[in-house]
């Protein structure tokens, strides 16, 4: 059969026990470790440096690093296992997306942690001074990464938008509370543009320099908060613009949990994007068909061809907030019916609706296979 | 003189112990007696703060409520939490209420979502009948009036069953009305979600915006019998909220909960004053202008006490 569709998945999977309580200087149980050697034995790794390194009572630096490393591997491992197409490692040595990008920014100081929904949280960093780039922080994880497999690869990075969506502002916006006035709400808008334009070309346009220097050729620019203040989509876009141009890479955005209706017509000025990589699973319903009625959370993609959008779909397949397994047929479904909408199944890259994090190991391989089956279903049925 | 306090508005920002335990118990580190524990010792806290702030109405800080309707679906039949929606311009999402059959009030567990005790006033913060019918997904009612009706009854019961709780204030949030907006017949749907909860409950309930809202859906509310009415200063014209004319609370949104700048006094009493003599009220309660959820819990207290300056910059003037 030939595949004419490309899978990928989008970033993030759980890390660990091994991996987290190590890098918190915690004791590490028997279970821990024999998870470890567990999974090894079932993604083809020799666990025996890991567990050489995991039985250590107390770990250098250069341990942590090390560990760090394996972890990615094992993330990696588990993609490829799964049969996914375009790889990366579940941002394995990463801390959190904007955590680790404002970590790694000069000017922004963490105050606390902020709840995202349920019990999950992000740190949230205020910005003090003018943003600036200390080192391209993706760099090492990305060289690591490319000597570990032949797949291709997709990098994500955190976006200039959803950076200065997350952060406080206390150096554009200084201390002008107006407040019950008009006046204070333009002067906020003009401050966060000045922020935002700034994260992109003084953070996020030099680490994807670095990273297409070193041979990234797909960059995944992640901005989950393009549309949380619709009126800032042309913002967004500015800011994508100037974090991409002149760089020779591709480039793909991936937004969720969003309105994308507020995207259009606005995405039309986007100069370099080749792929726009939506959550849809999450918003649809779990009965197979491909007609409008039984798939409602893929009708936006109406939009895109309605518009005319150049460029593919990261279509989300699998829900990441739910242990639901899709079965491939549903996730069959879900392609032809964006194949349909699209009219080209290069059009359409399967995907889970966002990364894994939330998921178990095991939940989250079984979600990324599901894609892929469901995916070689679709292409059978187009054949 | 115009009696001033502060109120807590909606949900107060977890402890970093309480994040932490809530990520503990759901890796299963620690078990549901070490979370509650920790819950606690928050709660505790900020009823401490509150005490130090002067509040009336104490609020528990909705600090194990997962969003704002999840409890509903413990204690009133036919809610169930499906898809993980936005809230408004913010990072955080809830889970959308799936309405799938008639909604039936039973009271089930409401102590673990409302904490009381005989010695003080409680503050309830609960969501608007015409928030909840504008986001819930609806499989059983067919309409939105018909939707938001219902849950008005849900709401009477529970408040009802609050009041014997040491429940005195009751605040509902509907930051649908401000992001949103609303046309001429959701405008008179929630008049009447608010006249049939006054009628059945006799409650005294002040009715929170947030975001812009418009004059019309400001000047309504001023018509009804609701105790008060809550706006978002930072997003909404003093000039556009009408006068409360003596009979009415201001809960008068002055904190930014969405920056981490840390207000002014003076500034602050300056916007009180203005605010009592452009809209009238019969009190005002000082507050934020959404949940202070979104700035870590330094930050919140931090605001707080300035806020908490300011009433006493203003009282010293109005003596």
């Amino acid at each position: 059969m030939i595949c004419t569709m490309h899978t990928h998945e989008i970033g993030s999977l759980a890390k660990p026990e091994w991996r987290v309580k190590s890098a918190r200087g915690l004791k590490l149980t028997p279970k821990d470790i024999y998870d470890a050697e567990e999974w090894g034995r079932k993604l083809g790794i020799d666990s025996q440096p890991l567990i050489s390194l995991l039985k250590k009572d107390k770990k250098s630096s250069e341990d942590l690093k090390e560990i760090r490393c394996i972890s990615s591997l094992y993330g990696l491992r588990l993609i490829e296992k799964a049969g996914i197409d375009i790889v990366y490692d579940g941002e394995q040595q990463r801390s959190e997306m904007y955590h680790e990008a404002a970590s790694h920014t000069g000017g922004i100081k963490f105050y606390g942690s902020v709840r995202s929904f349920d019990n999950k949280y992000y740190k949230k960093g205020a910005c003090l001074g003018q943003p600036s780039f200390i080192g391209a922080y993706h760099l090492q994880e990305f060289k690591q990464i490319a000597a570990m497999t032949n797949r291709p690869l997709k990098v994500p990075i955190t976006g200039a938008y959803t950076f200065g969506d997350w952060s406080y502002d206390e150096f554009y916006t200084k201390r002008s509370f107006a407040i019950g006035t008009s006046q204070g709400r333009s002067d906020r808008r003009l401050a966060r543009r000045q922020f935002i334009l700034d994260v992109a070309r003084r953070v996020i346009k030099p680490n994807i320099e670095a990273l297409v220097k070193a041979g990234a050729t797909w960059v995944q620019i992640d901005e989950p908060a393009v549309t949380s203040h619709p009126e800032e989509v042309p913002l967004f876009v500015e800011s994508f613009n100037a974090s991409t141009e002149g760089i020779k890479c591709m480039f793909s955005v991936h937004i969720c949990f969003s309105d994308y209706t507020k995207l259009f017509p606005h995405i039309k000025k986007l100069k370099s994007c080749s792929q726009y990589a939506l959550e849809f699973a999450n918003r649809d319903s779990r009965k197979l068909g491909t007609k409008d009625s039984d798939r409602p959370g893929y009708q936006v993609l109406k939009l895109f061809r309605q518009h005319r959008i150049p460029g593919a779909i990261g279509l989300g397949v699998t829900d990441i907030h739910t242990d639901f397994l899709e079965s491939p047929e549903l996730v069959r479904d879900r392609i032809l019916y964006a194949v349909k909408v699209m009219g080209d199944p290069r059009l359409v890259f399967p995907t889970p609706d966002c990364g894994l994090r939330t998921r178990s190991i095991p939940i989250a391989f079984e979600k990324m296979k599901r894609t892929v089956d469901g995916t070689r279903l679709a292409e059978a049925r187009l054949a | 003189m115009i009696p001033l306090s502060i109120e807590l508005n909606g949900t107060f920002p977890r402890s970093e112990a309480l994040v932490s335990a809530t990520r503990d118990f759901d890796r299963k580190r620690i078990g549901e007696d070490e979370l509650r524990r920790i819950l606690l010792k928050q709660q505790d806290s900020l009823v401490q703060f509150q005490e130090k702030l002067g509040v009336i109405n104490f609020s528990d800080g909705l600090l194990n409520w997962q969003d704002l309707f999840r409890p509903f679906s413990v204690f009133c039949q036919g809610i169930k939490p499906v898809t993980l929606t936005r809230f408004a311009d913010t990072n955080t999402f809830f889970r959308q209420p799936s309405v799938s059959a008639k909604l039936q009030y039973t009271g089930q567990g409401i102590s673990d979502f409302f904490r009381s005790s005989a010695d003080k006033k409680w503050k309830a913060t609960l969501p608007a009948p015409f928030y909840f019918a504008r986001v819930a997904e609806d499989k059983h009612y067919g309409s939105i009036k018909k939707l938001a009706l219902a849950f008005t009854d849900v709401l009477a019961d529970l408040i009802i069953d609050l009041t014997k709780k040491s429940y005195k204030s009751f605040q509902l949030i509907d930051p649908y009305l401000g992001y949103w907006g609303a046309n001429r017949s959701e405008i008179l749907l929630v008049k009447e979600t608010i006249g049939r909860l006054i009628e059945k409950t006799k409650a005294s309930i002040i009715y929170q915006t947030s975001f812009n809202c418009s004059v019309d859906a400001l000047k309504m509310l001023a018509e009804t019998d609701l105790d008060g009415i809550g706006i978002d200063f930072f997003n909404t014209d003093i000039n556009a909220v009408p006068s409360l004319g003596g009979r009415k609370a201001l809960s008068a949104g002055c904190l930014d909960s969405r920056t981490s700048l840390v207000e002014d006094p003076k500034t602050l009493a300056q916007f009180i004053e203005q605010a009592i003599k452009k809209i009238k009220p019969r009190e005002l309660k000082a507050t934020a202008n959404l949940d202070l959820q979104y700035v870590p819990v330094p930050i919140a207290q931090s605001k707080l006490l300035k806020l908490q300056a300011a009433i006493k910059l203003v009282n010293n003037k109005q003596k």
